[in-house]
């Protein structure tokens, strides 16, 4: 049993043989219900194992996955695969009558989901026909069909372009609303950050991080780029007066972890050297940030 | 009814792709071959025979169809919504479906064309032969097909089926090899048994034989790992 979580990882290590590396190592994250669990990490860095043993596809090497009590799971893989000689409507009433639904129950649902993913003016379509973002629907149709309370999307986005990844996060949010707890793993940095609660970054295995976004905009590193008017020439040497320490690229000063104290007496510094500034920005986006320095430090110290 | 609506998933999706017309073209090709009209009359054992070793063919062909298709990442979600147990089932139980129907089609061109229409003897031994010689090639080639194991293992169940069928080699060695009969598929005695040559069908060692490859097949299937490549 997982208590109040709706899964529990603990300690999990994966090798695929004696002779291969550990794909997954000492992995412990626990999943509460109504959450959003966003996993990032790099090509091969073991999203896809670890959503495949928490799924009971792969078994661990060591360690545990607890889901509580018939916990119903929906899976959308990275790439779906259906059987494409079937309609959208056809391949849904199989799925759902193997999941055990029947008669006004299934109709019912078939429709719902239809509606949900905006594939009703498809279902009678042969699946064989429909595009890569209409196929990823279908995939997440089939996932939630029976209505699970847990669903696992591995890169549902992958693939598409900036229209169908907003349908799919939309989507995401939506499920999320009407209750489920989902775990979803995505290169899409921007995606993850605007839809989930916690993220997980795994990187070689390891679960490098595990923090709720809140706590992760609190512990922030401000790396800001401060755009002037004036040369490099007369920016060195102002951070030299100042015995300020930053980056002089052209016109631009680049702070990392950046104050309030230092940026309200750089700003001060700045107009009493008539210095003006065009532009202060934030490079990347939050996780991005954190992605590239929790990675970044890793690889340094591998 | 999960495993109903897995076989009839299976069943429909195998009569829409080009695997039917593989098999249709097999069928064909026995019958044209073997079973040729201009040929009669022809004989009871004779027909008979024909009948058990096409059924043998068409269950080691369809269910290695069925198992190739559903091999790859398609069967995630059948594995996941209705389970392991039901999944590996309801694939043995389409093949055995198609099997049958396809064994139904010879019969009834050997009934029509070739039988004129009239009924021989031992027409129940016959089925039963035939039923049991589907049951133990489909569980021996969905054992060794790559549903479960991997891609170089189908050739053992032909390996296996060769052996059952010259079994009467072995025995003819005399002890030990005679006793080692017992763990190669009974197909020979089924087929000896409809050729007049005297035998009793082994009817409750084809069984045995068929739940031990059930049984086995199930284990590998509950501990196969599904990966994503």
């Amino acid at each position: 049993m997982a208590g109040d979580s709706i899964v529990k990882v603990h300690g999990l290590g994966k090798r695929y043989s004696l002779l291969a590396g550990w794909a997954l190592k000492d992995v412990s994250l626990t999943i509460s219900p109504g959450e959003v669990y966003g996993l990032i990490g790099e090509n091969g860095a073991g999203k896809t194992t670890l959503i495949r043993i928490i799924l009971g596809l792969i078994a661990p090497t060591k360690g545990q996955v607890s889901l509580s009590r018939s916990v119903r799971l929906g899976y959308v893989p990275e790439q779906p695969s259906f059987y494409h000689t079937f309609k959208v409507r056809e391949h849904l009433y199989f799925t759902g009558g193997i999941a055990g639904l029947w008669g006004k129950r299934l109709r019912r649902r078939v429709e719902e989901v239809l509606e949900t993913v905006d594939l009703s003016g498809k279902a009678g379509a042969r699946v064989g026909t429909l595009s890569r973002g209409m196929l990823q629907r279908l995939g997440i149709a089939q996932a939630i069909l029976d209505e699970p309370e847990l669903v696992v999307m591995d890169e549902p986005a992958g693939g598409l372009d900036p229209l169908g990844q907003k349908e799919i996060r939309d989507l995401i949010a939506l499920l999320n609303r009407s209750g489920k707890t989902i775990l979803f793993s995505s290169h899409y940095l921007v995606e993850i950050e605007r839809v989930c609660h916690r993220v997980g970054i795994l990187h070689r295995g390891v679960l490098a991080l595990d923090s709720t976004l809140p706590a992760l905009v609190r512990e922030r590193k401000q790396n800001v780029i401060i755009e002037t008017d004036a040369p490099a020439e007369k920016l060195k040497q102002l951070l030299a007066a100042d015995g300020l320490e930053a980056g002089v690229e052209g016109s631009r000063l680049l702070f990392h972890n950046l104050s309030d104290e230092i940026y309200y007496g750089l700003v001060k510094a700045l107009s009493q050297n008539r210095i003006r500034i065009l532009e202060l920005k934030n490079p990347g986006s939050l996780l991005e940030e954190v992605f590239i320095g929790v990675t970044g430090e890793r690889r340094d110290r591998c | 009814m999960r495993t109903a609506a897995l076989v009839r998933g299976f069943s429909a999706d195998h009569f829409r792709t080009n695997a039917v017309l593989v098999e249709a073209i097999a069928v064909a090709l026995f019958l044209a071959i073997f079973l040729e009209p201009k040929g009669m009359p022809y004989r009871w054992p004779y027909l008979a025979m024909s009948l058990c070793i096409m059924a043998m063919f068409m269950a080691a062909l369809v269910t290695s169809l069925l198992a190739w298709r559903n091999s790859v990442q398609k069967i995630d979600q059948p594995v996941l919504k209705a389970g392991r147990l039901r999944c590996y089932c309801g694939i043995l139980l389409a093949a055995l479906a198609i099997t049958i129907f396809w064994v139904l089609i010879i019969a009834a061109y050997i009934y029509v064309f070739l039988l004129q229409r009239s009924l021989p003897e031992g027409i129940a031994t016959l089925a039963a032969a035939v039923l049991g010689l589907v049951l133990v090639v489909a569980a021996l080639f969905l054992l060794f097909s790559s549903l479960v194991g991997r891609a170089y293992e189908p050739p053992l169940a032909v390996i296996l089926v060769i052996i059952g069928l010259s079994s009467s080699y072995f025995i003819n060695l005399g002890p030990p090899w005679s006793n080692a009969v017992i763990l190669f598929p009974p197909l020979l005695e089924n087929v000896q048994a409809l050729s007049g040559a005297g035998a009793a069908l082994p009817l409750a060692r084809t069984l045995v034989y068929f739940a031990v490859l059930l049984a086995a097949g199930l284990l590998r299937f509950s501990r196969r790992e599904f990966t994503s490549y």
